[in-house]
Parts: C-alpha cells; structure tokens; sequence
C-alpha cells in the first residue's frame, strides 16, 4: 500500500463511480428479499471475519462474480481479485480494526457504519480487537469513520460491497499513528 | 428512548428532499435547508467540515452552494431504522463526461430525526478525491463567486449525545 496520494487516485475512483452506477442499476433490483435473521446472521458473519487477520477466509464471504468498489482503490468483479487486492494490503497494517458503529438492514441491503481502527500507542484501551464490545469511539484517536454498502446473495454470501470514506482522512490518520508509534 | 413512527420520519426526510428540489429548481436558498434542523443540530460536510446550530448550518450552506446553482442531487434510495436515515444520492457535475455519461459522484446522507419534522445530525458522505476528479474530467469550472472551503477541517464526525433520541437515533447499534 501507498501512504502517498498521487493524482492517479482520483482517476481511481473515477472509475468506481461508472462501476457503482452500474452495480446499484442492475443489482439493487434482481432477486427476492432473504429473510431478515438470515441477512443479519451474513453481516455478523462478514464482521467477525474481518477482525480475525485471515483475509482469505473474509474473501470467502463474496460469491466468485461480485462487484466491489472502493472510492479509493478502484473496483473488482471476481471474489479472486479481492483477495489479491486485499490479502497482500492487509499484511501491510496488520493492527487495523473493523469496528461496526451501527448497522441497518432493508431487504438484502446492508449498510454499515465502521471504524477503522488503529491501537493507542501509549497501549491504552487494549485489547482494542474486540469488535463485539469495543467501548466508547471516543476512547480512540485513530480512526476514521467508513460506510460499507453491501448486497446479501444467499447462502452467506454477498455479491457487492461499496466503501466510501474520506480518502485524504485515511491517508492522515495513518501516518500520524506510524509517527506516534515511532514508524515513521 | 423515543422512537418515531416510521412515516413520521420518512415525510420530515421528505421535506428536507423537497426543499432541495426548490433549490434545484431556483425558488429557494439552500439556507432554506437548515430550517429542518433542531437549534442544536450537527451538520458535517467532507469539503466543509463540522457546523454546530441551526444558524450556522444556513450560514454554512448558503456559503458552500454559491456559484453550485447548476448541481443536481437524484435521490437513489432512502432506508429509515427507527430515527436514523440513511439516503443515497449523486453529486451532478454540471456537464457531461467524455463518454456522453453523468458526472455522478455516489453520496449518502446520515441523518438523525429528533422529532416535531427536524433532525438533530446530518452527515453527508462522499469521496472528496473523486468528485474532484469527475470536476476536473467534467470541465466544470467554479464561478468567481463561489467561496474557498477552509483549509483546515473539524473532521470530528460523531451525533449528539441525546438519550431520549439514542446515539444515532438507534436503541442498539
């Protein structure tokens, strides 16, 4: 992963704004409503998942032809390109958190409100890897807020997720935790 | 806590959609906005930062959409979980990409509804990088009247803190 922010980046995203109007066009629409239990039950799934530093595993939640668009990276079509996107970029920041803030479920639709978290580093408020129980936002201070958008496909599994975050609030945060962990 | 009855919050949601149309539409000020918020309301912008009271979000509004009178915002879907709503929305570039498409930048309003028609929070989300991009691709060019965003921003993103509504307007996350 790069902490520098290039031009390309917008051009990036760019890209994933054609992909998202495509994917809410033909995706929002297709397909019978899961029961709720059942979404909720996914969203649990995927949440746990992404707090056990085993992406591949957390890859697995997506069917094999899916659409993930991230505002910052660009766009994937195939569960296989996620992971090759997601495996190597997650072995870079291994202490990040994915803690859901609230969550709220219309049909398949999942919207997530998270927080990407790095640890205090005078080590305050640890273990900070409890999703489940994670205290006050406030006790942190590195952190940035991502609405996660994703669609239930059925036997566990999404075919979507969208990500949209401040970009440049990501790419501060990130370095000022490396300068107060010592990192820089 | 209170939770509104869906209708109720789904018709103040409505309004606030309502009076964007006007602006769009060139009868009203997008300060008009701030009307549907509580005196005490939060209202955060990626560009614009944080603004706290009612006063200061028409302020804040009136001086960020000078000059943005040709910007549209479609509406894609709103999803309401008791008081808290969650709308989705393009950012319109004026204008036209190269391949003939929108400038559409994907956004989604979080708001919290207090009650009596007015929300406490709202917080609209968007990738700066992006629309700043389909700007820059759409040949959009601000008028001179439009006002500088400040150079340094609250990004401090969290509601209220009103029991009788709940944190983020949810009784449990």
């Amino acid at each position: 992963m790069s902490t520098q922010t290039p031009p390309d980046l917008g051009k990036i995203a760019y890209l994933g704004a054609n992909s998202a109007a495509l994917g809410w066009q033909t995706l929002l629409r297709t397909g019978p409503a899961f029961p709720h239990e059942e979404v909720e039950a996914a969203f649990q799934d995927y949440a746990a998942r992404a707090n056990m530093d085993d992406w591949e595993h957390w890859c697995d939640i997506f069917t094999d032809e899916c659409l993930y668009v991230d505002h910052h990276f660009g766009t994937f079509r195939r569960r296989d390109d996620i992971a090759k996107w997601m495996v190597p970029l997650m072995a870079t920041q291994p202490e990040l958190r994915f803690i859901p803030e609230w969550h709220a479920i219309q049909g398949n639709l999942v919207i997530n409100y998270n927080w990407n978290r790095w640890p205090n580093p005078d080590g305050s408020k640890v273990p900070y890897g409890e999703w489940l129980n994670p205290g006050p936002a406030t006790d942190y201070r590195y952190q940035f807020p991502c609405v996660t958008l994703n669609l239930y496909a059925g036997n566990g599994k999404f075919h979507y997720e969208e990500d949209l975050y401040c970009a440049p609030a990501y790419l501060e945060i990130l370095k000022t935790w490396k300068r107060d962990m010592g990192r820089a | 806590m209170h939770i509104y009855p869906e209708p109720e919050v789904r018709a103040a949601w409505g309004k606030v959609l309502s009076t964007r149309e006007r602006v769009a539409k060139g009868v009203a000020d997008w300060s008009e906005v701030a009307e549907h918020f509580t005196e005490d309301a939060i209202y955060i912008d990626p560009v614009w930062g944080r603004y706290v009271g009612s006063h200061a979000i028409a302020t804040f509004m009136h001086e960020c959409m000078v000059g943005f009178d040709d910007w549209r915002f479609p509406t894609l879907w709103t999803v309401v979980k008791e008081n808290l709503v969650i709308c989705a929305f393009w950012s319109r570039v004026p204008g036209k990409l190269p391949d003939g498409s929108y400038p559409d930048c994907f956004s989604l309003s979080l708001a919290i509804y207090a009650g009596n028609g007015r929300f406490c929070y709202e917080n609209d989300v968007f990738n700066m990088v992006e629309l700043a991009e389909l700007i820059k691709e759409s040949g959009w060019v601000p008028p001179q009247s439009a006002h500088a965003p400040p150079a340094r921003l609250d990004r401090n993103q969290r509601p209220p803190e009103r029991a009788d509504i709940g944190t983020w307007g949810l009784s449990k996350p």
